[in-house]
């Protein structure tokens, strides 16, 4: 008894301490040495472990060893030899004493509601330490509601007690106290709006009194806000993530009732037996101590949770574990635990079988259900990122995300079913045991969890990409799109052009794609090397565009390669831009072919016109006309073919060596596409460049026009003129000349030369209008902001044959200007 | 693309060709596959066809009129490559001695024979282009002949083109052909007239790049025309490693020949190397085999000293062969026109083409990079002009014209060496008015007054 006296002496003191220093620290450090001192007092009042132990010295020392490392063993002896040689005589009592604390320091640890030291105080009957918190597990919930409802049944019975009497006993005070604590009204302390308690106006209590009931009463608050806050958020419904945090919390709360509940069996004791010292506010004081604790974090927990759910209920929980106080960091960590328990389950679903099992669409990642086939991969599973817990970073996520889209694609798009999967899917139920949820959220980067999500999504991608390549010959059809549509195989679009000429020179209207697409059919089997794939060719394929008027097949032909499947995934969304990008070789493409066509005209007509001098300078002027088209074409598509198409597919080709996943292969293959797309004029800043190039080459088409006609007008001559020749030869030999005849070819002699006279006309302004053109795409060219558009200006005018024309060219040409573009153009390098 | 071998000096770079075409394409000398070539991206179809029995055979044409060049092929390993039925021998086997009229008049006697090969084998080919011509312009059956073949082809395929590989005489020593310059002067008027596009060979400057830059002594017929069957598989190389360009003849040639007059090419290649000297490689980048072709000493056109400094580049396209970064390209464009390393025409747009080409698999060369340029330069008048000056030189004296005046064409007059004189020295006008801004207005009727 003198003990418990003495005791409760001091931990009045240390209550007030308590409430004059507020500062946590000292609190848990004060906390602390409090329990030790109720252990040490504990365990020198019980006998037990003495009994046992009684034997000697040495055999307790040899015991105590045993428990410790090798190292503190070491230590040990020493100090006990040190003790030996000291004064103290119980030296056994105080190993024992020590051994005993050894053991039971762990079970310490993790108690928060401290109830069992209560009883130690209040009553000298209480068992040992040791077994102490074995108890703390049993279902107390249960029992502090009975003990609630029967006390209160009890107290009911004489109302009258408590306002019959002047002012109201501590008793009375005490008992509505334990009733606050679980928000049951009182008879004097009763609930206000905000789940606070009031003391009743009615009742009189004195200041002091007063004032602590009111501190005490705050417990009873927070339990309301605890309570009232589960309550909202255990709708059914809430995802099991909210569900588990909900059930997590409850366990905390029924230590609590636990708590409440001894405490009430105390009061309940003191007021049966009569004991001397009843329960007094002080003594409650002391006890919510750590409750009071508790509570106030878990109702902090359960306001910052209200209404959220999932991955981000996670992450809010998260944020409180970053606390110095070991207890609140333990209390987090249990409620982490349990919430992160659903999350971890979904996440090793989906790493290991790409499965989400999310009814309450609480994982960070969701699935578009209606999204299949191409667009499966860019579409179908996102990243939810309001549920991506705090813990996890943007990355992870990712890659997490990727893992699982892995397999989904492995399965969905491209039906892999190899047993691979089994295997994985085993390496995953191995682990489960191994890892507990705390690595989930103890996010170490070199932490197991991350290596295996790391290896787990470094094998699905690969599997990915090596199904790809290999099964899927991803390569095959990258060849065949750069062969065919970026007409790498040059001979075969020459060949198709020609094949296509009369067909595509109809109107749009008239195209029937069945008549192409068997033509397209006769040039790819005439032009492949028989072991160009099959595959490949067969999904070439026409496309017609919806036909305006006045337009001609060459307006709306366009070249497609059909894709499906795994492959689809990469080049569907750039199906549209690998048509354009057709689009604008083909046209040049087509250019090349007309001016070759007019070349090789004029070259072989030059042989036959040789009889008729008058239409040489003509025929030279058509000839230079022509082959400045034709530098300029030919360097154009130098320029599109080979320094934009081939240098792209040159990084593409490298990048696509080092791609790890397919989402390294989609980036490289789009940033192909983009630089393909930029470096042919197509994107939205050349689009007025492009525009300029198709004006340069209109006059091309002029110019066939009129070479065409001017041919057929000079065969016709030709022909005409043998025929004279023919006539006049017979005639002089017969009458001599006839007028008529010769006036008829005079007449058409004329014709002829005026005609001349014309097209010479023709051709200048055309020569004219060309080289103006010309000249204005160089100067856009050249005050591209882009160097390499610069670079071609320069190459399209090698020889300064444009520059000495137009002055303007100059200025965006000069030394210094272009020398600042070569440094930029080798700094890239 | 048909390819006619005439005469002794065509039909020798003719197999040194198909020899070299065969090792490229993986056919064996007896026109089979080699099993490690039928993986190729090649297109074989352009030089060969394939017979019933999967036979590979050359759209060749060999004609001579004497049997020793093509009793030596046929007596090679090769024999079997060719269709038998495109050899065609003189029946009388007598050569045209060295004589073009002799030649001329012999083809005209032989065309019918000669074109009814042609036209089965024309009609034989898909999408003929058109021809190609090996000659030299030297002798009797290459010069006569070929002028006569040049015509005949021009009137009958008006709407082929005729490329040839004519090889021009070594001036540098004294030959045993006396009437050399008439045989030339009147082939080069068919070249001017008849054909769209003449690779020139000077065995000038061959013998010069063998002695000097292989340093082979004396350099034997088979080391020479080892070289030009470089030059001609090298020229033909997009068209049969198709790629982004330049895959038909016409797209090769048309950037190349701005008027249809001035259409004959000068080739250089590097780097050059004989099988005997395999131990001096050179690091080569894009940039070093540009700039080697533009050096005078890689040129296998032999030119005379720049007299008039104003010769100028018409065009030139370079086809660059092995591991090539296009980028390297561009930058060494850029270099080359910093430099001025190139002087080019200045009466229209004209740069260094680029044709990138891929290698045959199947013959391993120690360089990484190598090119072959085709260009068209007003200093080949000079060649021409070097013509001229030896016809008038024999002319004055009217030496050794008995031979000719045998023959049908001479036997009223030499007009025809006259008017062959004038086509050649108008060729070479226009080729020095090439050189002047004022080219776009230039007429050659004006210009005889």
């Amino acid at each position: 008894m003198q003990y418990i006296c003495c005791k409760i002496k001091i931990c009045n003191v240390i209550y007030i301490y308590i409430h004059t220093h507020k500062l946590k620290h000292f609190l848990y450090l004060i906390e602390s040495i409090r329990r030790f001192m109720r252990f040490s007092l504990g365990l020198l009042s019980s006998t037990q472990g003495i009994e046992i132990l009684r034997e000697d010295e040495v055999t307790v020392a040899t015991y105590i060893k045993s428990k410790l490392s090798p190292r503190d063993a070491v230590q040990f002896d020493k100090l006990h030899n040190d003790l030996k040689d000291g004064p103290l005589k119980n030296r056994i009592s105080i190993l024992i004493f020590l051994l005993n604390m050894g053991q039971s320091v762990e079970q310490i640890k993790d108690r928060i509601f401290s109830f069992p030291d209560m009883k130690s105080e209040l009553s000298p009957i209480a068992s040992t330490s040791g077994q102490l918190s074995q108890t703390s597990y049993s279902p107390a919930q249960v029992i502090s509601l009975n003990t609630t409802e029967t006390s209160s049944k009890g107290l009911l019975i004489n109302p009258n007690k408590i306002f019959n009497e002047e002012s109201i006993s501590e008793d009375v005070l005490v008992q509505d106290l334990i009733y606050s604590f679980q928000s049951v009204e009182g008879k004097i302390l009763k609930l206000d709006s905000s789940y606070g308690f009031q003391i009743d106006p009615v009742a009189k209590i004195n200041r002091s009194q007063k004032q602590a009931v009111l501190r005490l009463s705050e417990l009873g608050y927070l339990h309301s806000v605890v309570r009232k806050g589960l309550e909202r958020m255990s709708v059914t419904g809430a995802g099991r993530v909210t569900d588990s945090f909900v059930a997590a919390l409850h366990k905390e709360l029924s230590e609590y009732y636990r708590f409440i509940a001894i405490m009430q069996e105390e009061v309940n004791r003191s007021q049966h037996q009569m004991v001397t010292y009843g329960v007094t506010l002080s003594h409650l004081h002391l006890w919510t101590c750590d409750p009071l604790e508790t509570l106030k974090w878990l109702a902090s927990i359960v306001r910052a949770c209200q209404g959220q759910k999932g991955g981000a209920l996670a992450s809010t929980v998260y944020e409180f574990s970053y606390h110095g106080d070991a207890i609140v960091k333990n209390l987090v960590k249990r409620v982490l635990e349990s919430v992160c328990n659903p999350l971890y389950n979904m996440l090793m679903r989906w790493i290991a079988d790409g499965e989400l099992d999310d009814p309450y669409k609480e994982f960070f990642i969701q699935a578009c259900n209606d999204v299949s086939g191409d667009r499966m991969w860019h579409e179908k599973y996102q990243v939810r990122n309001s549920m991506v817990p705090s813990f996890l970073s943007k990355a992870q996520a990712k890659k997490i995300l990727g893992t699982g889209k892995s397999i989904n694609f492995l399965r969905e798009v491209c039906k892999d079913f190899s047993p691979w999967q089994d295997r994985h899917a085993d390496m995953f139920r191995n682990t489960d045991e191994e890892y507990n949820v705390e690595v989930f959220f103890d996010m170490d980067p070199d932490g197991r969890l991350q290596t295996m999500m790391d290896a787990a999504y470094k094998e699905t991608s690969t599997r990915v990409v090596e199904i790809l390549t290999k099964q899927y010959h991803l390569m095959d059809h990258l060849q065949g799109i750069k062969g065919y549509l970026l007409l790498g195989q040059g001979h075969f679009i020459q060949h198709l052009m020609h094949l296509l000429e009369p067909e595509l020179a109809k109107p749009a209207s008239s195209l029937y794609p069945h008549n192409i697409s068997s033509i397209l059919e006769i040039a790819i089997r005439a032009t492949s090397t028989k072991l160009d794939d099959l595959d490949v060719q067969k999904r070439l394929d026409v496309r017609l565009l919806a036909p305006s008027e006045s337009e001609t097949g060459w307006d709306v032909f366009i070249l497609d390669y059909n894709v499906d499947g795994p492959i689809g995934t990469i080049l569907e969304p750039c199906r549209q831009t690998y048509q354009t990008v057709f689009f604008a070789l083909w046209k040049a493409k087509r250019m090349e072919s007309i001016l070759s066509a007019i070349w090789k005209q004029q070259t072989t007509s030059a042989k036959m016109f040789r009889k008729m001098p008058e239409v040489l300078p003509i025929q030279n002027h058509i000839h230079l006309i022509t082959s400045s088209m034709v530098h300029l074409v030919h360097q154009m598509q130098y320029y599109f073919l080979f320094e934009v198409i081939e240098c792209s597919w040159d990084t593409f080709a490298k990048q696509l060596l080092q791609a790890s996943s397919l989402d390294d292969i989609i980036a490289a293959h789009s940033h192909f596409v983009d630089s393909v797309r930029h470096g042919t004029l197509l994107d939205e800043k050349s689009q007025e460049l492009m525009d300029h190039l198709r004006s340069v080459y209109s006059p091309i088409l002029d110019l066939q026009n009129l070479e065409e006609t001017f041919l057929a007008r000079a065969t016709q001559e030709y022909e005409a003129r043998l025929n004279d020749d023919n006539f006049r030869s017979e005639q002089t030999k017969k009458w001599g000349r006839t007028n008529k005849k010769d006036q008829e070819i005079e007449g058409r002699d004329k014709a002829f030369s005026k005609y001349l006279n014309t097209l010479s006309i023709q051709l200048r302004l055309l020569s004219r209008t060309y080289q103006d053109r010309v000249k204005k795409f160089l100067l856009m060219l050249a005050s591209a902001e882009d160097v390499s558009l610069q670079l071609l200006s320069v190459r399209l005018d090698f020889n300064e044959y444009y520059k000495s024309k137009d002055s303007r060219l100059v200025v965006p040409l000069t030394y210094q200007h272009r020398r600042q573009s070569d440094q930029t153009f080798f700094g890239c390098k | 693309m048909i390819t006619l071998q005439l005469g002794q000096c065509g039909n020798q770079i003719g197999f040194e060709f198909w020899k070299r075409l065969c090792a490229e394409h993986g056919i064996n000398p007896e026109g089979i596959l080699e099993d490690y070539a039928t993986e190729g991206m090649d297109r074989k179809d352009v030089f060969f066809y394939q017979s019933d029995d999967e036979h590979y055979i050359p759209r060749a044409v060999l004609l001579d009129l004497e049997p020793r060049v093509i009793h030596t092929i046929m007596n090679s390993p090769y024999s079997k490559l060719y269709n038998p039925e495109n050899i065609y021998l003189s029946k009388h086997g007598g050569g045209a001695g060295n004589n073009w009229a002799s030649g001329y008049h012999q083809g005209e006697k032989l065309q019918e024979e000669i074109f009814d090969i042609l036209d089965r084998e024309a009609d034989g080919s898909d999408s003929l282009e058109g021809f190609v011509l090996c000659h030299s312009i030297a002798g009797g059956t290459g010069s006569g002949m070929g002028s006569f073949m040049l015509e005949s082809l021009a009137d009958r395929f008006p709407k082929k083109l005729i490329e040839t590989y004519s090889v021009f005489p070594n001036q540098d020593e004294i030959s045993d052909v006396v009437v050399q310059p008439y045989n030339s002067l009147l082939t080069l008027k068919r070249l001017t007239q008849c054909a769209d596009c003449v690779v020139v060979l000077d065995n000038t400057a061959l013998n010069r790049i063998a002695s000097d830059r292989l340093h082979i002594q004396n350099p034997s017929f088979t080391q020479i025309n080892k070289l030009v069957s470089t030059i001609m598989s090298v020229s033909t190389t997009t068209l049969r490693y198709p790629s982004y360009m330049n895959n038909d003849l016409v797209g090769l040639i048309a950037p190349l020949i701005p008027t249809p007059r001035l259409h004959f090419l000068m080739t250089g290649y590097t780097p050059l190397t004989t099988d005997q000297e395999g131990a001096s490689v050179r690091k080569t980048s894009v940039l070093d085999v540009m700039r080697r072709l533009l050096q005078p000493k890689n040129m296998m056109v032999s030119t005379a000293l720049d007299r008039n400094a104003s010769h100028c580049y018409i065009s030139i396209l370079n086809i660059i062969q092995g591991e090539v970064d296009p980028t390297q390209v561009h930058k060494s464009l850029q270099r080359i026109r910093e430099r001025k390393l190139a002087q080019f025409i200045p009466w229209g747009p004209a740069s260094i083409q680029v044709a990138l080409s891929r290698k045959s698999p199947y013959i391993q060369s120690t360089h990484r990079v190598s090119g072959l340029m085709l260009a068209n330069h007003t200093n080949i008048s000079s060649l021409f002009d070097r013509a001229l000056q030896q016809y008038d030189k024999l002319r004055k004296r009217e030496a050794f014209l008995e031979q000719f005046r045998k023959e049908k064409m001479f036997e009223e007059n030499l007009d025809e060496l006259d008017n062959s004189r004038e086509v050649v020295e108008y060729l070479v006008k226009e080729y020095q008015a090439a050189t002047r801004v004022d080219y776009l207005s230039w007429n050659p009727n004006k210009a005889d007054t």
